[in-house]
């Protein structure tokens, strides 16, 4: 009975206590993640099959992953999709493609000078990086100057290129980044809110935009792509396949002769990419490299990001305002983060509190989409200015 | 690290603004560009 028992359940009882409870907190975790998406409804996309992965890949000597046993490596397939599609950063490129073909920049060509919040809003990108670096100052060995930079970039708000740039890196933290960029973008809600208020009087967040609907040539819509790319692979070249990609799912959409693959781009091939993306960043979710002290930290970090880029897009808007004529509602400015649609329903929910005649969904979802694009150039900066 | 940190975020923000100025300097010109080309047709349809 005993070998019998020994036989069943021996992977469990070859592990030491102490790792028999970092499996089980991770096991917690995965399942949070799971509550969270379902019952929560929190980035469902993404949040279940990281938190189902995150259960996989935390079982004792999991065959999810790569294991090397009695000498012989035995390939696991989550292993074999990270190496397929993360490592060289394909699953990401791929999902931006399904991005860009979703995105109407129809009220940031209108008005494109929205696109100054979304530069202003990744601010909490950089100061994130700043603060990281003054950590490792302080405590020496947190973090190497490429560990900050993928930290930072949680501040994109954009899962894709946080995958991107901390892959880019190498960093040992890319699990904590990637949970914390995630949970946060689902956080929105609640931090924005709460950052906006802090700066903004009731005076200000009652500022009414009138919107006059006005037209954008279709000439326009298909150039915008085909110039942004240009323009942002000068700048910062290792963002082309960033930006690239993006604009060329937008350029699907808008082209009008390319229906089908606009469709399948974004519901298809974006879905598919998805699943397998969640899936596979959890091989980062392993206890030994995730539940470490640094991770609290990059949790806490992250959240400094997602603040601070709030308070910059805002601080910018009230900043235009003592130099402008035409006065912009300074709550526009949180939505120059990436999280697209969340921040500009969020404001515009704000914006009716306030006075329920003051409608500010179109000019939000125009700093909205051009945060999109501020995010990503901002990744490729990052990418240019911190060496591998 | 610090002064590293400083430099980069420095640069990054300026970089940004940067690049953001050239795209909303060249949807400017296109949407100008788009609309003169309207023009011009009006103009050749008139008898």
């Amino acid at each position: 009975m005993g070998d019998f028992l020994g036989s069943l359940f021996g992977s469990l009882m070859d592990m030491s206590p102490a790792e028999l409870v970092k499996m089980l907190v991770m096991w917690t975790l995965g399942g949070l993640l799971i509550y969270l998406a379902i019952k929560r409804q929190m980035e469902p996309t993404l949040l279940l099959p990281m938190g189902f992965g995150a259960i996989l890949v935390n079982l004792p000597f999991s065959g999810a992953i790569t294991q090397v046993v009695d000498g012989l490596t035995e390939a696991g397939p989550l292993s074999v999709l990270f190496d397929a599609g993360i490592a060289n950063e394909l699953f990401p490129l791929l999902l931006f493609i399904g991005i860009g073909a979703m995105i109407d920049f129809g009220p940031l060509l209108s008005n494109p000078k929205l696109l100054l919040f979304g530069a202003a809003a990744q601010l909490g990108i950089f100061l994130t990086l700043t603060l990281a670096c003054g950590i490792d100052a302080l405590f020496p060995g947190t973090f190497s100057l490429q560990d900050a930079a993928a930290v930072g970039i949680i501040g994109a708000a954009d899962g894709p290129t946080a995958i991107f740039v901390a892959n880019y890196y190498g960093t040992k933290y890319m699990g904590a980044i990637l949970v914390a960029a995630y949970s946060y973008m689902a956080l929105v809600p609640i931090i924005q809110p709460a950052c906006i208020r802090l700066v903004t009087t009731q005076k200000e967040r009652r500022m009414r935009m009138p919107y006059a609907k006005s037209g954008v040539k279709k000439s326009v819509r298909i150039l915008f792509p085909i110039v942004v790319t240009v323009i942002a692979g000068i700048v910062a070249p290792r963002s082309v396949g960033l930006v690239g990609f993006l604009m060329f799912g937008n350029l699907l959409r808008e082209c009008g002769v390319l229906n089908g693959l606009s469709e399948t781009a974004q519901n298809a091939l974006a879905n598919l990419i998805t699943i397998l993306l969640g899936l596979t960043v959890a091989v980062k979710m392993q206890a030994d490299a995730f539940l470490t002290p640094q991770t609290l930290l990059i949790l806490g970090l992250g959240l400094f990001a997602f603040v601070f880029d709030t308070i910059g897009g805002v601080m910018f808007a009230k900043l235009l305002n003592l130099f402008t004529k035409n006065k912009v509602n300074p709550m526009i400015g949180a939505c120059g983060i990436s999280a697209f649609p969340m921040s500009s329903r969020v404001v515009h929910k704000m914006g009716l509190a306030e006075d329920n005649q003051n409608f500010l969904l179109m000019h939000a979802a125009g700093v909205n989409v051009g945060g999109q694009i501020a995010s990503v150039i901002a990744g490729g900066l990052i990418l240019n200015l911190v060496a591998k | 690290m610090i002064i590293e940190g400083l430099r980069v975020t420095l640069f990054g923000m300026a970089g940004i603004f940067v690049a953001i100025g050239v795209i909303i300097g060249a949807v400017w010109l296109l949407n100008r560009f788009a609309a003169s080309k309207d023009d011009e047709e009006t103009g050749i349809k008139k008898p």
